[in-house]
């Protein structure tokens, strides 16, 4: 065959090749809602891990004292959390802790009800699983993180720190009963969420820090454990942190 | 042409409907000029085996891995192909995950016949080698194309591209990764590397369609449906490439009510998707192919966009 010939072979095949048209589409994107009915043999898969889950997660680990509440300002659960991640921050790290905050987004449901508390709750409390940042904070940098707090009107934040929002900067900021010293350095307890910048705190990103590792959540159940063995209940120290003007 | 095409041809002129179910001419498939393919999505299940709990919250009895299950079989019940596909975000969540590690995700994707799916940032979440552990509970390939897993522990296990195939028709399906520096933490994504989606798509694209002769090119996107500030996503995906039909994505949780339709960079259209999260949707896409030559198509709706 010569060059023409394969050519005019080529054209042809060409003039007969067919294509598949996209001729239409339809769509319907459906609501899993509670209209369908369960598949048996999918229940039957997942029923052992069911079992195993709940034996674990339904352990009381201690007694809520009047329900927690969840809010950018002083709020119960806010408070109590954040003393948490205080002290236990304090037990896990050398040096003293200046304050410990949680994002307002990160604690994922509104509220906890009085009376005994399980370990599903701290999940749906912290259901990622973030861990605990120990940052070494310059006076500056703490001003810049107060800042923050302030602009999104208030984070849940531990006792020791104390400071006023006025339009949306941070004023009259104290730790632990003393003013802001911009030569001073900082213990400062977090998630790793924040120190890596999340929720428009990308000034943190490079700061020195200590990674614990350990799971927010954990430090949460362990600090309620430590609670509860004690003989106590839970109990919200409910002493105003942030002040807005 | 027979006078009962003809006629269907007119009914079709005079309409100006577009993805309304039952309108189609079925008599068509039995000719074998047309093959039609059932598409089913989800994206962001978040590790929701079980409905969302009855808590008096809006969500309440929402999803749950059982009915999902249920629909889909119904629907292969009906239909004769259907692709099963999950835009990522499988992982994180309840305490399942927790517990255990994405093994009853995976488990129950596989029974479901999932197809093919590709990696969300929490899919990192408990580290490249929490995800390979999983992966022998998946029957089904993982497509990333846009992170370079090269020197990484993902290497030989997820794929660039997929293609499958219906009777004639030949369907290319490929992965777009968001960004994960402040996503996920270094140490859980090591080694893994971020291209740039679109040089990366229109590259895939490209290949599907001219080198494997794709008919329909499918992008599996964890990069968000769009946002309001300045960032990739599967709208700006769509301006700026060609040869994608149709973006399945994920990440912000979008419910959209319909799949929406825009115009790639040769301003022809591409079909955009999200299935909102946790199981509480699946997207629905009943994809007609008609097989004829390249400049006749009886069957063709004006797939155009506003």
């Amino acid at each position: 065959m010569n060059r023409t010939h394969l050519f005019l072979l080529t054209i042809t095949l060409a003039s007969c090749k067919t294509v598949q048209h996209v001729a239409d589409v339809e769509n319907v994107n459906i609501r899993v809602d509670s209209a369908y009915v369960s598949m048996g043999s999918i229940d039957q898969m997942i029923l052992p891990y069911k079992a195993e889950l709940e034996e674990e997660m339904d352990v009381v680990i201690g007694e809520v004292e009047e329900e927690l509440i969840k809010g950018k300002l002083n709020s119960s659960m806010g408070n109590f959390f954040s003393d948490l991640l205080h002290e236990e921050g304090s037990t896990m790290t050398e040096g003293d802790i200046a304050f410990a905050i949680n994002n307002y987004g990160g604690l994922r449901i509104p509220s906890i009800a009085k009376g005994p508390v399980t370990k599903s709750k701290i999940f749906e409390l912290m259901p990622f699983d973030n861990t605990m940042v120990v940052l070494h904070l310059s006076g500056q940098k703490v001003e810049e993180l107060c800042n923050r707090i302030a602009e999104y009107g208030g984070w849940p934040v531990s006792y020791s720190l104390h400071m006023n929002i006025e339009g949306e900067k941070a004023t009259n900021i104290t730790i632990h009963g003393e003013p802001l010293d911009s030569q001073k350095t900082y213990h400062v307890v977090t998630t790793d969420y924040i120190a890596n910048g999340g929720d428009k705190c990308s000034f943190l990103k490079s700061e020195e820090r200590e990674n614990t590792g350990v799971f927010i959540r954990e430090v949460f159940i362990s600090g309620i454990l430590r609670i509860s063995e004690s003989g106590q209940t839970l109990v919200h120290n409910p002493s105003v942190r942030i002040t807005k003007l | 042409m027979t006078l009962q095409r003809r006629t269907f041809l007119k009914q079709m002129a005079s309409s100006s409907a577009l993805l309304v179910p039952g309108m189609f001419p079925y008599h068509l498939f039995e000719s074998g000029e047309v093959t039609k393919l059932t598409l089913l999505h989800t994206n962001d299940v978040h590790s929701r085996v079980e409905p969302f709990p009855d808590d008096g919250g809006r969500n309440a009895g929402r999803g749950g891995a059982a009915k999902r299950a249920q629909l889909i079989s119904q629907i292969r019940q009906e239909e004769k192909h259907v692709i099963l596909l999950d835009s990522g975000d499988i992982f994180q969540g309840t305490p399942y995950f927790n517990f255990f590690g994405g093994e009853i995700e995976f488990k129950l994707m596989s029974e479901m016949q999932y197809d093919v799916a590709t990696m969300g940032n929490h899919d990192f979440d408990a580290g490249i080698e929490g995800f390979v552990k999983q992966l022998p509970h998946a029957n089904f390939p993982f497509v990333v194309s846009n992170y370079d897993v090269n020197d990484s522990g993902l290497y030989g296990h997820v794929l660039p591209y997929v293609i499958k195939q219906y009777e004639d028709v030949k369907v290319g399906v490929f992965g777009i990764g968001i960004e994960l520096e402040g996503l996920v933490p270094d140490k859980m994504c090591q080694g893994v590397v971020y291209n740039d989606p679109i040089a990366v798509s229109q590259n895939m694209a490209n290949r599907l369609r001219n080198d494997y002769n794709c008919d329909y090119v499918i992008c599996l996107s964890h990069l968000g449906y769009s946002y309001r500030e300045d960032r990739m996503s599967d709208v700006i995906l769509a301006a700026n490439t060609s040869n994608i039909d149709l973006i399945l994505g994920g990440h912000t949780h979008t419910f959209l009510e319909q799949v929406q339709i825009k115009k790639n960079k040769l301003q022809k259209p591409v079909f955009i998707n999200q299935a909102g999260w946790g199981g509480m949707m699946v997207g629905r896409l009943d994809i007609y192919f008609e097989n004829n030559k390249k400049t006749k198509c009886q069957t063709c709706k004006n797939l155009f966009v506003e």
